[in-house]
């Protein structure tokens, strides 16, 4: 075996094609030893719908836990999140491209709510995990809908499985939930508000050369192809991942909607997208106006990298 | 037995009318509806119209009761604003709709947009002054910089617009049910969704006594409705299954009953008529000085719900 790379582990909302590369053997073909670390940091927040300023916790404290102490040299994680992670580390981590995993994620309201379109939300604070994916797709979901001052998100878990038990025990109004909890919740008569899918990305610490990172893309370029040829077949690892949660082990693959597993091959961040999320994100008090959007990614990195997997290719 | 003429348009937002009228409803509440079908055109989108100003708010919508055709139509509720206030006779809002529409951004099997980002700069068609030409805009908005949003006008019905986009006139297009499920089923991909409220239009001419009555046969639909929904797919496959055949590939069991949601009807509450109509005028997609009294009637509004309320008793 050739080169290891340490890597936070993922959730098959976040990660199928990592997952899938990882138990199809596709990293030791390209001779890579990938070793997965969880990151529990996020997953024990409660519900707290008086915690409404993300600043009081950190971006670190899930994704990009690892990375700070130096345990993982790689990490994914939506790309919201990775700029405002790539602003706090520490550590000089930085995003390399876009991860292969689209994710779907949606504000959803419990089958006794009132609320039927994203218009009734307003005031009503919607549980979310600050700094991860639908945390900001939650704003962005609700900003045309609504005046900035009346959209409310308060404190929740990083897991989908506590933010959704949150919500259906009473502590919350709305959530946001990924998958398997988008389909739980509909299969118990909750309503989905409004759902979107959003983009990911990768970030590397400098322990990471262009080689590794290129190889661990052909392997999950492998997996993507794989996933995508029988959606069916991988739509299994969103409910045996989180089969301890009863919401998710009474579904079965019918359950789920594949038009929502979403897989593509990883690819640079566009300049043009990353400077429009940049200035979105500083007009929102998100990431500091100075920081720069050309800080955000290591564009050699991303660059070489992805050019290897092109050549890769031919 | 009072008579009323309505506006029939599509199944996703007509079905607890088509339920009350198939089933005997209005007749229980002693009214006698005639439903009286909107043109249908052919014409996909036409890129070169972006500016919604250009097109008539009632040339779908509102199009008999400007001929004094019909008393009162749905559609959604921004349209409505803007169509109340361009009306030349005198059709006003009374109320919420029991149809809540859920609408989506689609994109072919072939396109290299998965998120509402990628949507910067390409062009989507919807239908101008209909709902999810609304929608599409409020979904977008937090997505992308108003400048980036690029609409043009596209077919009133889903059918077309879907249609248009297969036949690569748009990048994107606003959807509506059975199309969203059939437009999943043969590999497009939904790159956001949401749900709208509409509302009921009606001329001076329609009275309290009758919107009430009217009320009370639809909630009995929606109770219906909502105690079977998958009974009630065979409308979405079968309402346009002669004019689109493709729709037969369709069975219950492909509907996502989640998207199908329908509530009493209501009236419309002050503080999201005012937001909407802010945001309206933001967009210039009407213009300022309208008063709720302008866009909506009050009177009857409130006289028409208080009595589906005292009959539900």
């Amino acid at each position: 075996m050739g080169k290891k790379l340490t890597v936070e582990s993922s959730i098959p909302f976040n990660g199928l094609p990592e997952l899938v590369a990882l138990n199809e053997g596709l990293f030791e073909k390209e001779g890579l030893e990938v070793e997965f670390i969880s990151h529990p940091g996020d997953e024990v927040l409660p519900s707290d719908t008086t915690i409404t300023n993300p600043d009081a916790v950190s971006s670190l404290m899930g994704h990009g836990s690892k990375s700070e102490t130096t345990e993982a040299e790689l990490y994914n994680a939506c790309e919201w999140g990775n700029y405002r992670r790539v602003q706090d580390t520490s550590v000089g981590a930085k995003q390399v491209g876009r991860r292969a995993m689209i994710s779907v994620g949606a504000i959803v309201v419990p089958p006794s709510s009132t609320v039927y379109t994203p218009q009734q939300l307003a005031n009503i604070p919607v549980g979310v995990p600050f700094f991860n994916g639908t945390h900001y797709l939650a704003v962005q979901m609700l900003e045309g809908f609504l005046p900035r001052e009346l959209i409310k998100i308060c404190q929740a878990s990083g897991l989908g499985g506590p933010r959704y038990h949150s919500m259906m025990s009473g502590e919350l109004e709305a959530t946001t939930l990924v998958e398997p909890w988008i389909s739980a919740a509909e299969k118990n008569g909750c309503r989905v508000i409004c759902e979107a899918y959003y983009n990911g990305s990768q970030v590397a610490t400098d322990k990471v050369d262009p080689d590794t990172y290129a190889a661990f893309n052909r392997a999950i370029k492998e997996a993507v192809q794989r996933i995508n040829a029988d959606k069916r077949k991988y739509a299994q690892y969103f409910i045996d991942y989180h089969r301890n949660d009863p919401a998710v082990a009474e579904l079965t693959v019918d359950d789920l909607k594949l038009s929502r597993i979403q897989v593509v091959e990883p690819g640079p961040v566009p300049e043009d997208q990353l400077k429009r999320t940049y200035d979105w994100m500083v007009s929102w008090d998100m990431l500091k106006g100075n920081f720069g959007s050309e800080n955000l990614v290591n564009k050699e990195m991303q660059a070489r990298s992805h050019e290897l997997l092109q050549v890769s290719d031919d | 037995m009072k008579k009323i003429r309505v506006e029939d348009t599509s199944v996703f937002s007509s079905l607890p009318w088509w339920v009350a009228r198939d089933e005997g409803l209005f007749e229980e509440q002693g009214v006698d509806v005639e439903f009286i079908p909107l043109g249908r055109s052919k014409w996909g989108a036409n890129p070169a119209v972006t500016d919604w100003n250009t097109v008539s708010s009632n040339r779908g919508h509102a199009s008999l009761q400007e001929e004094n055709a019909a008393d009162l139509y749905w559609g959604c509720e921004w349209g409505n604003y803007r169509r109340s206030r361009d009306s030349d006779v005198g059709g006003r809002q009374v109320g919420r709709r029991a149809a809540m529409a859920c609408g989506a951004i689609i994109v072919p099997p072939w396109s290299d947009i998965y998120t509402p980002q990628q949507l910067a700069n390409r062009l989507i068609g919807v239908p101008f002054h209909a709902g999810t030409h609304y929608l599409c805009l409020q979904m977008l908005e937090g997505f992308l910089p108003r400048e980036a949003i690029n609409v043009c006008d596209a077919n009133g019905r889903a059918s077309e617009r879907f249609h248009a986009l297969m036949n690569h006139e748009v990048e994107a297009c606003t959807v509506v049910e059975p199309w969203i499920t059939y437009a999943e089923k043969i590999g497009c991909r939904i790159i956001t969704q949401g749900f709208y409220n509409g509302t009921e239009v009606a001329l001076d001419s329609v009275d309290a006594e009758t919107y009430s009555a009217i009320n009370r046969a639809i909630s009995e639909a929606v109770r219906r409705i909502n105690g079977d929904k998958r009974k009630y797919t065979s409308y979405y496959i079968n309402a346009e299954r002669d004019l689109h055949p493709e729709l037969g590939v369709l069975t219950p069991g492909d509907f996502n009953l989640t998207r199908l949601v329908f509530v009493e009807p209501t009236p419309i509450p002050e503080d999201q008529l005012k937001r909407t109509y802010e945001w309206m005028v933001s967009w210039n997609l009407i213009d300022e000085g309208q008063t709720v009294e302008d866009l909506v009637n009050t009177q009857l509004q409130a006289a028409s719900h208080s009595g589906v309320a005292v009959s539900d008793d």
